[in-house]
Parts: structure tokens; C-alpha cells; sequence
């Protein structure tokens, strides 16, 4: 029987080897379920005294293969599983109503964005540096002592970001990347990520939300047992929220044996993919700049 | 809904009618699928196919229907990667050149000869493919 759930597709959809028959496609958890509040909770009161496994120059391990559970980049917010949808609960823990905090104008912009905009992916474009955490299908990441390393596969256009944890300080302020200026940091066994010089260009979801360059995110990274990653991201943006909000969601530890992350060379073939969307009349979203923003919100105030 | 069973028997377009029943899901949201293509309404096509080509973002195949009129019409039929096919289990010899194969689908929105083949693809010999996402696996 065809059902719903088999049609749940998306461009650039990745499956790895169907594991067999009561294989599971992750390791056994501490906190083992998908909904984030649950998990978000377990997780915190876990990591108090979970002593991660360190790598050679003494810092948690957070190397190896790591599946998502949600299905965050679809909303953010609660979802339906639908034809178009895996759905799923909300993933943000705070504010605690689970809905991004977006400015009145911006939620109408966004409402427009979504009906009249391609999602980055589909155009073969970047995610951001959070939105890629929360894109692709599995995940390989990869520690040396100066830098902490994200490769994903499958939704992902094949990205990458390598964190640079040496202290450095954030680049030149004129300098606009679709992945930001991520520079980490170790706040006890938390991998801490502040990303700063996005482009505002990536949706942080499939609903259009959106952010300006202005933005600046802060991800947090903490091993609350040996198979589970408990991850956050704060997305503070005056330009577009009312406040900063907070999403939390679970990295488990990949059980599918022989995993890799291969070559995904999304612009071998989509041209003909983007010409169906250009003759659907959908356009690939142009981002939005701060200054853009401030404009809009006080054109919309007027108005009131 | 539309079913074209050019090629097939009244008996294997009927099953391919009940097929279609579970996948009539309404969909508002704009993922890249949903702004190329349909998904309130699922189509099927029977034909044969004249090419396979492994590539990503999007596999494609090929495939050569008998409409009403017994005229041949080409069918593209788009899937997930390269990658997620194999992963699936998809294999270079499970679409030779020349085989049966009846594909369901979302059909284009600019009308064109056009599916995403996210749901299941059945091969002569009774086989079913799967080329959407693996929900388990995905979340």
C-alpha cells in the first residue's frame, strides 16, 4: 500500500542502506526520545555528570557518524506529517510557547516568502551555519586541537564547516559568507559556536523565516552519553525576532555499519530541476539585509 | 487524479488505481518537490523504459508510454539522488534499457511530460522500489 509516508520526498534526498529488519539506525540513548522537549530536559539533567571520553589534548570526543531526529528545517515550529512533510513537534525550547518570536512585518514577510520563494537547497545553495546542522541526513564530525569539523550528506548541497577553536577572533566586519564566521570555544564539556558575518540569505526554514546579516548565532554542543550529542542554537537578530530564540534537538550516534559521507555534487544536474521551478514562477530568495529590514518594519508601522 | 496505463493491461491499471488511494495527501508547504511539482494529486505512468541516468541532486529515467491514442509519449521521472537510490538499494540492473516498469508519482506544475517519482516504482518481475525519503531514517 502506498501511503503518505512514502511520498515524503525532497530534492537532493538522501537514504543510506536501509538497515535490516530490526537494525536500528542509531545507537541506544540516555534519552532516547525524538520529541525535543523531552529530550531537551533529560538532556540537560544527563550532561551534569556525564564525563565525556577526551581526545588526545584533553577535550570532549565529539568525532565520529551522527543522524538529526527532527525535521527541523521543514518549521521549526509543530508540523503535520503531510505528502510534502515528515513533520514533527516543535524544537524550540525557549520562548516556551514553541513559536519563533518574528516581528509583525516579518511574519507577514515571511508568509510571502514561502509563496513566492524557492528553499536555498533546491537552488543548490547553502544552508548557514546552524541551518546546516539541522539539514543533512547524516553527519560526519571531525576534531583536531585547532578546529572542529561538520561534514553532512543527503538535503545538504554537501556542506561543510570547519569551526576554528584556537581563539582567533571573527573576521572583518565587511566580510558576507552564506555559512558566517563560525569560532568556537570550550565552556566545560560544551562545544561553544558563535557565528557571526552571515549573508542572510539562507530561510532558516521551509516556512520562510528568515535573518539579516546582522545576525548572530550561538550553538552549543554537549555529550550526554557516549551515543548522544544534546545541541542548541540561539538565533538573535533585532532586525527580524521580537527576542532571541533557542532550538534543541538530539544528535544520535549512526549504528548503520560501513557509513560514509559521499560526494553529493548537487550542481551536476538540477538545471533542469530550476527550469521547473522558474516556469512554476518560483525564484530563488534574494535575502534580505538589515537595513532592508529596518526599512520594512517602520514602512509597516506606518501603516498601522 | 490521472492514471495513464499505456502499455499495461486494464487489470494492472486497476491495482495502480488502488495504489494511488493512500498517497491523495493535501500539501501546502514549499519544499523544493512541492513548488516543481503537484502534490495534491498523484499520477502513474506504465511504460518502458530507454534510458536510466545516475546523477545527482536527481536520478533520471526515461521512459517511453502509449497514451489513448497508442502515439508514444516520453516521460521524464525524477528521483532523489544517485546517492540515496543506492543507499535504498537500487541497483545500475534493476532498469535495463527496454524493461516494464509503472512509476507513480507527482506530475510537473508547468504541465510538462514531467514526475517526481517519490513514491514506488514496480519493475516487470513484481519488484518495488522506494525513491523518496526513508522517513525512519531521516528523523
Amino acid at each position: 500500500m502506498l501511503t503518505a509516508a512514502a511520498f515524503v520526498a525532497t530534492l537532493g534526498a538522501l537514504a543510506l542502506p536501509a538497515p535490516a529488519v530490526g537494525q536500528a539506525f542509531v545507537a541506544a540513548s540516555v534519552c532516547p526520545d525524538d520529541n525535543h522537549a523531552k529530550f531537551h530536559a533529560c538532556a540537560v539533567a544527563a550532561a551534569r555528570t556525564f564525563r565525556p571520553p577526551l581526545t588526545a589534548d584533553g577535550k570532549p570526543d565529539l568525532s565520529g557518524y551522527w543522524r538529526r531526529r527532527v525535521s527541523a528545517f521543514e518549521d521549526l515550529e509543530a508540523h503535520p506529517r503531510t505528502a510534502d512533510d515528515a513533520g514533527g513537534a516543535d524544537v524550540i525550547v525557549d520562548p516556551a510557547d514553541g513559536k519563533v518570536p518574528m516581528q509583525p512585518w516579518a511574519d507577514a514577510r515571511r508568509r510571502e516568502n514561502a509563496a513566492k520563494y524557492l528553499h536555498h537547497n533546491a537552488a543548490c545553495l547553502l544552508a548557514g551555519g546552524a541551518g546546516t546542522m539541522y539539514m543533512a541526513n547524516l553527519y560526519q564530525f571531525l576534531q583536531t586541537r585547532d578546529h572542529f569539523i561538520v561534514v553532512g550528506e543527503g538535503l545538504s548541497a554537501h556542506p561543510y564547516r570547519i569551526v576554528p577553536v584556537d581563539g582567533r577572533p571573527h573576521i572583518g566586519s565587511g566580510i558576507r559568507l552564506w555559512q558566517g564566521d563560525p569560532i568556537g570555544r570550550w565552556d566545560g564539556n560544551t562545544l561553544v559556536i558563535e557565528t557571526t558575518n552571515q549573508n542572510g540569505r539562507p530561510f532558516v526554514d521551509q516556512r520562510g523565516r528568515f535573518f539579516t546579516e546582522e545576525a548572530r548565532t550561538t550553538e552549543r554542543l554537549t555529550l550526554i552519553d557516549a551515543n548522544t550529542l544534546h545541541y542548541s542554537a540561539t538565533f538573535d537578530d533585532q532586525n527580524v525576532y521580537t527576542r532571541p530564540f533557542t532550538i534543541a534537538f538530539a544528535y544520535r550516534r549512526n549504528a548503520v555499519a560501513g557509513a560514509e559521507v559521499w560526494e553529493e555534487a548537487c550542481y551536476e544536474a538540477n538545471q533542469e530541476q530550476m527550469d521547473l521551478f522558474r516556469n512554476s514562477g518560483f525564484r530563488v530568495y534574494p535575502g534580505i539585509t538589515a537595513a532592508e529590514a529596518k526599512k520594512l518594519r517602520a514602512e509597516w508601522e506606518g501603516k498601522k | 487524479m490521472k492514471v495513464r496505463c499505456g502499455g499495461a493491461g486494464v487489470r494492472q491499471c486497476g491495482a495502480v488505481v488502488l495504489l494511488m488511494l493512500g498517497a491523495m495527501v493535501p500539501s501546502a508547504a514549499h519544499h523544493s518537490v512541492a513548488a516543481g511539482y503537484d502534490m495534491e494529486k498523484t499520477t502513474t505512468v506504465v511504460g518502458t523504459i530507454t534510458r536510466m541516468e545516475w546523477r545527482n541532486p536527481h536520478a533520471r529515467l526515461s521512459i517511453e508510454v502509449k497514451n489513448a491514442q497508442v502515439a508514444v509519449e516520453t516521460w521524464e521521472v525524477w528521483f532523489s539522488s544517485a546517492n540515496g537510490l543506492y543507499r535504498r538499494g537500487w541497483r545500475d540492473d534493476d532498469l535495463p534499457v527496454g524493461a516494464a516498469v509503472t512509476v507513480t508519482g507527482f506530475r510537473a506544475r508547468d504541465g510538462s511530460r514531467q514526475l517526481y517519482g517519490g513514491g514506488e516504482t514496480r519493475l516487470a518481475d513484481g519488484r518495488v522500489l522506494f525513491g523518496g525519503d526513508n522517513p525512519e531514517e531521516k528523523r
